[in-house]
């Protein structure tokens, strides 16, 4: 049984084997890749001669597979149909190299994303931010945007230093492209949840029973943006919350659901507390590991239109989060390093 | 599928299915309601 080490090893070295034969001419990398909350895979690129770009293939999942028992032939004829399939990227990332070059070229395509600071302090490093609370808005440029997701490149501080434009301007450029790229959504749960049971055949009738209208100071609301992607920076646009609180007459808190999308209620509705108890009740059971925000719950005051934690305070939170380092540093100095974290 | 050029990394960004987010959302708040109600019966 091979180790991840040699497995990986083993699909740099024998990919070419399994390519067709008009393809025998590519070059072979291995690399890691940083996701989000500091999620690491391992990928092959696979990259034809004269192309400057290639398809990055995670192979964690193979490698899963192969502890499974997947068998090793199969799984690299697997491989190689992914890198085939994906061997010429869209014609619009072709160039990607050069154009990115071009801040003309990317700053209408800016975008604000929210993430969680303490999960990202490697990549926050070399990336700009703003901090807000315990989360960080990075900037992204949005390349495409169809039904199945957007295509994004994060946008580091060597960018910035190219093109000479500095973190404020970013920040700002991103908040005015964020409204008109991605505009905010706000729908009820009830409305969520009476698509969702119509769209799997309960009655019209039977679904408006059940989530038919309420006091809007009794409803959850989820806001998000129109593509359901990266949709928690909303609640950033101060307007949205601003018209919601209006509507219910209260402050409201927000819960941090995921990356994607918070959802907001009357400050009527719970306690700080109880609400954060719940946000990492679902976290814990419901939330891929890259896509949480936090487990903390914020209040959105109505009159001074601020956001600010309701259930700790940050420095609490950051000697809390100092602590559990310290506590994760010492665990990892034992452990063995080739392997990738969920492995071990 | 990701790509990479010279340094640039694009990424293709989707979701998960939110619908069991957010109907654990939805359980929970009922669940929390309800136990407020009873609450404010017994008191």
């Amino acid at each position: 049984m091979l180790n991840f080490q040699e497995f990986q090893e083993y699909v740099q070295m024998k990919l070419r084997d399994v390519l067709p034969e008009e393809h025998k001419e590519v070059s072979i990398d291995l690399n890691q890749v940083q996701k989000n909350n500091g999620k690491e895979l391992h990928a092959i690129n696979v990259r034809t001669a004269g192309s400057n770009i290639s398809p990055t293939i995670y192979i964690d999942g193979y490698f899963e597979k192969y502890q499974d028992g997947a068998n090793l032939d199969s799984l690299m004829v697997d491989i190689a149909r992914v890198a085939v399939k994906n061997i010429n990227p869209p014609t619009e990332f072709g160039n990607i190299a050069q154009d990115f070059r071009d801040f003309n070229f990317v700053k209408d395509k800016i975008i604000m994303v929210a993430v969680n600071t303490a999960r990202n302090k490697a990549m926050l490093a070399d990336t700009p931010h703003q901090n807000r609370e315990d989360l960080s808005l990075i900037y992204k440029a949005m390349l495409d945007n169809d039904r199945d997701g957007i295509a994004t490149v994060t946008i580091k501080n060597d960018h910035l230093n190219y093109w000479g434009v500095t973190a404020a301007e970013i920040h700002q450029i991103a908040m005015d492209n964020s409204k008109e790229l991605l505009p905010v959504t706000i729908q009820s749960m009830n409305e969520i949840m009476r698509e969702m049971f119509s769209k799997d055949g309960m009655p019209d009738d039977m679904a408006e029973a059940m989530f038919g209208e309420m006091p809007m100071n009794q409803q959850m609301y989820v806001i998000s943006n129109t593509t359901r992607v990266n949709g928690a920076a909303a609640m950033f646009y101060e307007d949205a919350l601003s018209g919601l609180a209006e509507q219910m007459e209260t402050d409201l808190f927000i819960l941090p659901s995921s990356i994607h999308e918070c959802i907001v209620v009357s400050t009527e509705l719970g306690t700080p507390e109880s609400l954060a108890e719940m946000v990492q009740e679902v976290n814990g059971t419901q939330v891929a590991e890259d896509e949480f925000l936090s487990d903390h719950v914020y209040r959105f005051d109505a009159k001074e239109r601020t956001i600010s934690l309701a259930d700790i305070t940050l420095a609490e939170l950051e000697s809390k989060v100092s602590d559990n380092t310290a506590t994760y540093e010492a665990t990892e100095t034992n452990t063995e390093g080739a392997r990738p974290r969920h492995h071990r | 599928m990701d790509y990479v050029s010279d340094k640039i990394i694009i990424t293709n960004e989707s979701r998960e299915d939110k619908a069991a987010t957010l109907l654990a959302y939805d359980v929970a708040f009922a669940a929390m309601k309800k136990k407020r109600e009873e609450n404010r019966k017994h008191a």
